[in-house]
Formats: structure tokens, C-alpha cells, sequence
């Protein structure tokens, strides 16, 4: 099955971790240099592409 | 949550954070998040997540390099749901509602039981409190705990618990959710450069913990038709309540069963059935829901202005 574009409404976000960066940042994800993505399908197909693996978050609000 | 597959993200939907490391191809690497009742945040730290990460990157290096992908993961999404399909086409459908979901088909079914509320059961109920900033290694072990007695102790590392690897407390917490409610869960660390192994032997009733933080307990009845905010405890004291005794105010909305049953706003609920509570609000409102049924009669104990007072009230179900 096709995934559809997933709803921003749940804030999922995805990002493609850079192999090895992270050790070294003192930043946390979700700041203005991480890159985020939220169609599921396109991070696949950029992971692929880069060989990075994925990082997803859900984030719902009540 | 609409087209997400939940065979794939599978995880507690009552969170309001959760994270996966994974490849493109879909293998899962581990996962972050988690919380308890205290706090929705208490149990997450950068560190813990760089932490995590690195086991992930570390994952992503050794399996990239051996073969091909693993099979694709059956397709489950929420929209399966008979609940989902009678919502509107573009209705958000939350996390928490995964839960709501599944629990009204296995009650359409008649194979829901209260057993089913126990999910993501923390270390803590095992004897083991993990490092958050590192999510695998073992701050402490209690006494007389499954994890004692399978000779686990603080400074391990553990490697996998019901076999899924750890490298975080949402690792340990999702083979702790796959694991039976009585019996046997296989557990591996590392100490002093040794891979140790053993089971956690782990009695019924293990899974228990405080749910009532979970927002998909709100639509599980009966509900206690009173709400309120606690008592501080200067309040307690002044009214000469202990100071973890149930208090608190009945608020401003005032139930149709509750007003039809003489409460009234401000009264103080202090107890259910002359039963002595030592509990929160919220607490509470779980308290009702494990313990009664819809058409149950209970008595309130209640003090207004200073005076005891008992009030009946029938524990009716909600309108469709």
C-alpha cells in the first residue's frame, strides 16, 4: 500500500540523521538547521538515495 | 494518524512525543520517548536521545553493510477502524484515538477486558529505574524484584528485554509490552564487558501501574460524573484531611448526574462508599473507571461548609 501524505495535524516529522554529526552537535533536533520532512514516501526515497537512516517523530497534541 | 501503519508504529498512543530510528527499507532500529503520571517530559533528556541515536547509527552501520532488506511490514492503519470510518473524511484522528479505536471493536466483539489498559508497563514494575540520559544502563534494582532475582544490578547495560534490543526506555518499555502478563521475560546485559543472561520472572498482575494520566481513559466508562481540582495541601490541613487523602473541589461544570444527585459546586469529594482514598483527583477518575460499572449506585462522601454529607449517585453511561 502507497503511504498517503501523512496529516501535518499530528506533527509527524521526519529527518534523515546524519551519520556521525549528532555526536558531536550541542544542539537538539528541531531547531532551525535540522531539516524536516513530513512526507513519509519522499524520506524514504532521500534515505535511500543518501543511505542515511530515518528519524521519525510523532508529536499529538490533545 | 491517518495512513500510518501501526504494525510499523507501533508504540504508546497516549504519548505526546515518540520517536524511530529506522532504515528506508523499514527496519527498525529502536525508539525514544516515554512518560509516567508525574510528568509528560520527566523521562526524556537530550542526552537520552543523543544516546539512543548513537545505538541507531551504530545499528544502521553494522546491518547496511550486510544484506538486503527485510520483508515489508503488514499493513495496518487506523482506518480500519469502525470508529474511524464514521468520522469525517478530513477529521483529525490523534494518537490517543488508536487506543479509543481498537478498545470499541474488541468491546463490539466482546473480547475487551481490563487487562487491555495495562500497556507499556514501566521497568520500575520489573525492579528495574534506568538512566535517562542513558536509556539502557540500570540506575538501581529494588529488592525483592524480578530483576534481583534474575541478578541484575545498577551500572549493567542491558542488551535486550523479550528480545528486542535496548538502547533506550522506550526500547525496554516495548518488550516489556510485549511480554506475558504472568510467566517468563528473557533479559541480556552487559557488565564489565560480559554478556550476562537470564529471566525476569515476572508474577500476575506485574503490569499495573498508574494510568491515569492516559488521555484515551477518558472515554472508558463509567465515569465518576464529579471533576474537580485537589485540595492544596493547606487546604487539606485546615479542613484536618491528611495530607495524601482524596480532596478535591467539585468545579464549576456540574454533571446532570451529579446536580440531579445534590452535589453541588465547591462541595469537597473525599471519598466513595465510605472507602478512605489516598489518591489525586485524576487518580480518582481512573479509581471509578477499574473499579465500577456503568449502573452501579455509589455513595460520595462529601464535606460543604465544614459538614459531612453522604450523596447517592447512579454511574449511568454517557449519551450516544
Amino acid at each position: 500500500m502507497k503511504a498517503r501524505h501523512l496529516q501535518p495535524g499530528i506533527a509527524l516529522s521526519i529527518t534523515l540523521i546524519l551519520a556521525g554529526a549528532m555526536a558531536t552537535h550541542a544542539h537538539g533536533v528541531g531547531q532551525d538547521q535540522t531539516n524536516w520532512l513530513t512526507d513519509y514516501e519522499q524520506a524514504r526515497k532521500v534515505a535511500r538515495a543518501t543511505g542515511k537512516p530515518l528519524f521519525i517523530v510523532f508529536r499529538c497534541q490533545h | 494518524m491517518r495512513g500510518v501503519n501501526l504494525n510499523l508504529f507501533d508504540f504508546d498512543y497516549d504519548l505526546t512525543w515518540a520517536g524511530f530510528f529506522l532504515s528506508a527499507n523499514e527496519q527498525m532500529y529502536g525508539r525514544y520517548g516515554g512518560r509516567d503520571a508525574s510528568s509528560a517530559d520527566g523521562q526524556m533528556s537530550l542526552a537520552g536521545l543523543r544516546h539512543a541515536m548513537a545505538a541507531a547509527l551504530a545499528t544502521h552501520r553494522r546491518i547496511s553493510n550486510i544484506g538486503p532488506a527485510s520483508p515489508p511490514t503488514a499493513v495496518q492503519t487506523v482506518e480500519q477502524y469502525p470508529a474511524a470510518q464514521r468520522r469525517q473524511a478530513d477529521a483529525c484522528i490523534h494518537c490517543h484515538h488508536v487506543y479509543d479505536f481498537r478498545r470499541e471493536a474488541l468491546q463490539t466483539a466482546a473480547k475487551w477486558r481490563l487487562d487491555e489498559l495495562w500497556v507499556y508497563p514501566f521497568p520500575e514494575n520489573v525492579g528495574l529505574t534506568l538512566d535517562v540520559d542513558e536509556g539502557d544502563r540500570v540506575k538501581s534494582v529494588a529488592d525483592n524484584s524480578p530483576a534481583a532475582a534474575a541478578g541484575l544490578r545498577a551500572g549493567d547495560c542491558l542488551q535486550a528485554v523479550n528480545g528486542v534490543p535496548t538502547a533506550s526506555l522506550a526500547d525496554v518499555q516495548y518488550g516489556l509490552q510485549r511480554s506475558p502478563a504472568q510467566g517468563i521475560i528473557p533479559i541480556t546485559w552487559m557488565r564489565a564487558g560480559k554478556m550476562l543472561a537470564s529471566n525476569l520472572d515476572v508474577p500476575s498482575g506485574w503490569r499495573k501501574t498508574d494510568i491515569s494520566w492516559r488521555w484515551s481513559l477518558r472515554g472508558l466508562e463509567p465515569s465518576s460524573w464529579v471533576h474537580g481540582d485537589d485540595l492544596t495541601s493547606e487546604e487539606k490541613k485546615k479542613l484536618g484531611l491528611g495530607e495524601r487523602q482524596l480532596a478535591f473541589f467539585q468545579g464549576n461544570f456540574l454533571s446532570i448526574p451529579a446536580r440531579q444527585a445534590g452535589i453541588r459546586q465547591n462541595d469537597v469529594i473525599i471519598g466513595l462508599d465510605g472507602k478512605k482514598l489516598e489518591m489525586t483527583a485524576q487518580q480518582f477518575q481512573a479509581f471509578v473507571k477499574l473499579n465500577y460499572k456503568l449502573g452501579d449506585h455509589v455513595t460520595y462522601n462529601l464535606l460543604r461548609a465544614g459538614m459531612r454529607l453522604d450523596v447517592s449517585l447512579t454511574l449511568i453511561g454517557r449519551p450516544p
